[in-house]
């Protein structure tokens, strides 16, 4: 295993010896300090959670992850704070993937410990975007792993080649990767209350 | 815990209760109503300056529904639509539909005009709107168009005049769909806005607006509509009009196209509605078309219900207009028919402009 900095990464671990490479490969990308104010929009939520009574956390296990927390995003946000936050994203996806449209998030508390994504279908769109966005005193850090196949021959579809980018990623990082990935993450969540979470918000892109 | 705010994107889209207002394509946003279906009837104009769709809208991220309809195309009903001239009847022919009951009726609905305008639009409104984004939001607008209450097979869109930047996107959007051109011959045309102040003031502004947006396409431009006064004007909006038909007129979905003289809707109102609804293959009795005409439709004004007003009253109004405003319709229809001429087209004695027939040689 090998672990490097790389432009666009922030921290990236695979099994090739080039994993600036492996992340280009397996079409993995990253942006950092995504939105420039990005505590307006954790205030929308934080004020919305707050106004709501909604600051005690619930469990619930869906698609295959153990949530304390999900909802789209419409419910939680106030509307300005989302719309700005898909218009910059479809303006910055467009950069790494061929994207111009961007689905509203859903916004996700997990719980404590690891979790793998199920809910992958690439005929919806290609790709998929996950935001991180911390509480404003807390600092983020988790690790997310993005595991993607490619058939090595056309003929021999079963004949595959799986990679695995592996990201450290921090409070206003946003991810993006193809739909058919399978995602993970060691989620460590910070106190009981929603408010002091890390919120990942996540969407589809095409 | 109730965390309801805004119904959610799959609740809305397949439910005709949800009605489409506006789009603002800077924040690529489509905004919803929640109406029934008697403002469906009663509203002479679905847009909410005009009619009664509560105080309370809906927005939803674009995007959302596009990728909604994708996954889950809602059911669409056959649609077809009525392009009009303005000042052609067309309210008084969306009464009768709407009477006789066989099709939700979709009366001026504004983001259909909308639409056409961002087609034109040389602004900030459209920035970043490429033409397949465009297609996409079209596509997604009329399939919202297409949904209808129970008991109900088809629906009968009649956008406003600026619908008529969309003719030919309307036929294309769904081959079932037809059309019907209904209009008004330019004098009719002409002496209809000259007989009131508030039509005249609503050319004014149309004028403008289709010169700055069309003007040029149709080699216009050279139009001075400074020098020109409201008989002129309106000839010069009932030319555009007319060339933005021209395109589905000569097209390949021709066929799917049917022109009526709006004057038939009062003079002649069975055979008019007859004609129609098998153009539009919808089945309707003898006795249903009677019923439709004879209701209170026919014997008050379309966009004023509590005035009385028969094909009487208009007929004899068209005498009075000719007698107080014929003199300047005859100028402007002259003028008019030389600027006609200069771009290749002629205008005749019909409700719209004649196609040139190929020559045989």
């Amino acid at each position: 295993m090998q672990t490097e900095s790389i432009s666009g990464l922030r921290s990236v671990e695979d099994g090739s010896s080039d994993a600036a490479a492996a992340a280009a490969h397996s079409e993995v990308y990253v942006e950092q300090e995504f939105l420039v104010d990005r505590f307006s929009l954790r205030a929308h939520f934080d004020w919305k959670v707050a106004r709501r009574s909604l600051n005690r956390t619930e469990e619930n296990a869906d698609v295959g992850v153990s949530t304390i927390f999900r909802a789209p995003s419409e419910r939680v946000f106030t509307r300005d704070g989302v719309i700005e936050f898909l218009g910059r994203l479809r303006k910055r996806a467009g950069n790494y993937v061929p994207a111009r449209h961007a689905s509203t998030p859903q916004v996700w508390v997990f719980r404590e410990g690891h979790h793998t994504w199920v809910e992958q279908d690439a005929s919806i769109a290609p790709w998929r975007y996950m935001y991180f966005m911390g509480p404003r005193m807390g600092a983020t850090s988790m690790e997310v792993a993005i595991q993607t196949r490619k058939a090595l021959l056309r003929w021999l579809p079963w004949l595959t080649r799986t990679r695995t980018i592996r990201i450290i990623v921090e409070s206003n990082d946003l991810v993006i990767f193809p739909s058919v990935a399978v995602q993970s993450m060691t989620y460590q969540p910070d106190g009981a209350d929603l408010v002091d979470q890390t919120l990942v918000l996540s969407g589809w892109l095409w | 815990m109730e965390l309801i705010e805004a119904p959610l994107v799959e609740d809305a889209l397949p439910s005709s209760e949800f009605f489409p207002v506006s789009i603002d394509w800077p924040k690529r946003t489509l905004s919803f109503v929640r109406i029934g279906r008697e403002t469906y009837n009663s509203a002479a104009f679905l847009v909410p300056r005009h009619a009664n769709m509560g105080n309370k809208s809906f927005t939803f991220n674009m995007d959302d529904l596009l990728l909604h309809a994708r996954k889950n195309p809602w059911p669409t009903v056959r649609t077809h639509y009525v392009l009009i001239s303005a000042f052609c009847c067309s309210t008084l022919l969306a009464r009768y539909i709407d009477e006789l009951g066989i099709a939700l009726v979709l009366k001026e609905p504004g983001l259909i005009a909308q639409l056409g305008i961002l087609k034109y639009a040389h602004s900030d409104l459209i920035a970043d709107l490429e033409p397949e984004e465009w297609t996409e939001m079209v596509g997604l607008s009329l399939s919202l168009m297409a949904r209808v209450f129970p008991a109900q097979s088809s629906v009968i869109v009649k956008p406003s005049d600026i619908g008529n930047l969309l003719a030919e996107d309307l036929l294309t959007h769904d081959e079932r769909s037809r059309v019907l051109i209904l209009s008004v011959p330019l004098r009719t045309f002409i002496l209809s806005v000259l007989k009131s102040s508030g039509r005249r003031e609503w050319t004014r502004a149309r004028a403008k607006y289709w010169h700055k947006s069309v003007g040029r396409i149709f080699g216009l431009q050279k139009v001075d509509l400074r020098r020109m006064n409201d008989a002129r004007k309106s000839a010069y909006i009932w030319l555009v009009t007319n060339c933005l038909w021209l395109s589905a007129r000569q097209g390949s979905h021709s066929d799917r196209i049917l022109i009526m003289d709006g004057d038939r809707i009062s003079s002649d109102p069975s055979l008019a509605l007859r004609e129609l609804m098998n153009f539009f293959n919808v089945e309707v009795a003898d006795d249903d078309i009677k019923r439709a005409v004879e209701s209170g439709a026919s014997s008050h004004h379309s966009k004023r219900p509590r005035e009385e007003y028969s094909a009487y009253s208009r007929s004899k109004d068209l005498v009075e207009w000719e007698r107080s405003y014929g003199e300047e319709a005859s100028e402007a229809t002259r003028w008019a028919s030389e600027l006609a001429a200069s771009i290749g087209l002629q205008i005749g004695d019909g409700p719209v402009i004649e196609l040139s027939q190929p020559h045989a040689n």
